[in-house]
């Protein structure tokens, strides 16, 4: 390394400090109106999903078990509970995310 | 008045039917094949020529490139590097899926909640085994986190279940979603010209205006699953949850 000539040598570090940059998150490059439909679109589903899902599940295994709608409903009150979950964990993040800007 | 609907309908183009299971080509598999042939041309064509100073095709995919690559870079940092490959396909398929699904005669697989929940299931199952792979049996905490009492067990079981079962279908039910109710609204509206006679140019106008706004839509949905399925990969990853 010592042998190199000065500029390849700064050359070196002008690539390593560009390597650096560029693996570094950049936040700034995303436009507010992006974020901000990211956010919008994300919170709907997020607490619609799990609720979904909970409903179809319950009702396979009630067509399986022959337990009509028990566990259906059961399942449907964890779905709220988990879109409900899932809705503060994305807010959780979209927080973390605003105070990086 | 038309079938708003009867756009969605899958025919089949190449009945094939193996043991009982229909494996037919329909036209959805016909869009899909087509998106993947005008993607492959378009960046072979565009990467032909590479240069330091890039042709205007170059820029082009070299900026789809970036895009993805910060997107990675935002969610999942250094370590998502591995994953451009993976992250750029699924942003280019989806983007141009829902960008071709746009012209007449042709058809939006990504309104398909088959088509786009099996997209999902990749990044679902990608998930799961980063998950084991980085975090190892402590992976499992996800369901039932350190220190819980006994007794909330099993209130708490099944809601993490259902909120990690969750993530591969909010993916395909916002993307189809969209889908669906734009070209929904192009389809009605284009029937109101015929059926307003005179007055036709006025849905005219406000369905050439939803055209412009599901271009932007089709775009934007691409980012957000992209973007969100990253968001998946590296809450996988982390061992915050």
């Amino acid at each position: 390394m010592n042998k190199l000539p000065s500029d390849i040598r700064n050359m070196d570090i002008r690539i390593r400090k560009m390597q650096n940059k560029s693996a570094a998150p950049r936040h700034h490059n995303r436009s507010r109106l992006r974020i901000f439909m990211e956010y919008a679109f994300r919170m709907a589903a997020e607490f619609a999903a799990p609720v979904v899902v909970g409903l179809c599940i319950g009702y396979v295994l009630d067509k399986l078990l022959g337990t009509k709608p028990m566990i259906m409903l059961i399942l449907a009150i964890f779905g709220v509970a988990a879109g409900t979950l899932n809705m503060y964990r994305a807010a959780q993040q979209i927080d973390k995310d605003m105070d990086k800007e | 008045m038309e079938n708003p609907l009867e756009q969605f309908e899958i025919k089949k183009i190449l009945p094939l039917d193996i043991n009982g299971i229909d494996i037919s080509f329909t036209n959805s598999s016909l869009c899909m094949v087509i998106t993947v042939i005008v993607v492959f041309l378009g960046l072979c064509l565009s990467l032909r020529k590479r240069s330091i100073v890039p042709t205007m095709g170059q820029a082009f995919a070299e900026s789809i490139y970036d895009f993805v690559q910060d997107i990675i870079g935002e969610t999942l940092g250094k370590e998502g590097i591995k994953f451009v490959a993976f992250v750029f396909t699924l942003f280019v398929f989806v983007s141009f899926g829902n960008l071709l699904g746009l012209f007449p005669y042709s058809f939006t697989f990504t309104s398909h909640i088959a088509a786009v929940g099996t997209l999902s299931m990749f990044c679902f199952i990608l998930n799961i085994i980063l998950g084991i792979k980085h975090r190892g049996l402590s992976y499992f905490h996800t369901f039932c986190p350190e220190g819980l009492p006994i007794f909330m067990a099993p209130l708490i079981i099944p809601v993490e279940t259902l909120s990690l079962l969750a993530k591969p279908f909010s993916l395909t039910l916002r993307l189809a979603i969209n889908m669906s109710v734009g070209h929904i609204m192009l389809k009605v509206l284009g029937t109101f010209i015929i059926a307003m006679q005179f007055f036709g140019f006025i849905p005219l106008v406000a369905d050439m205006c939803i055209i412009m706004f599901e271009m932007f839509i089709a775009l934007l949905q691409a980012y957000i699953y992209t973007i969100l399925s990253c968001v998946y990969l590296s809450q996988a990853i982390s061992n915050e949850e």
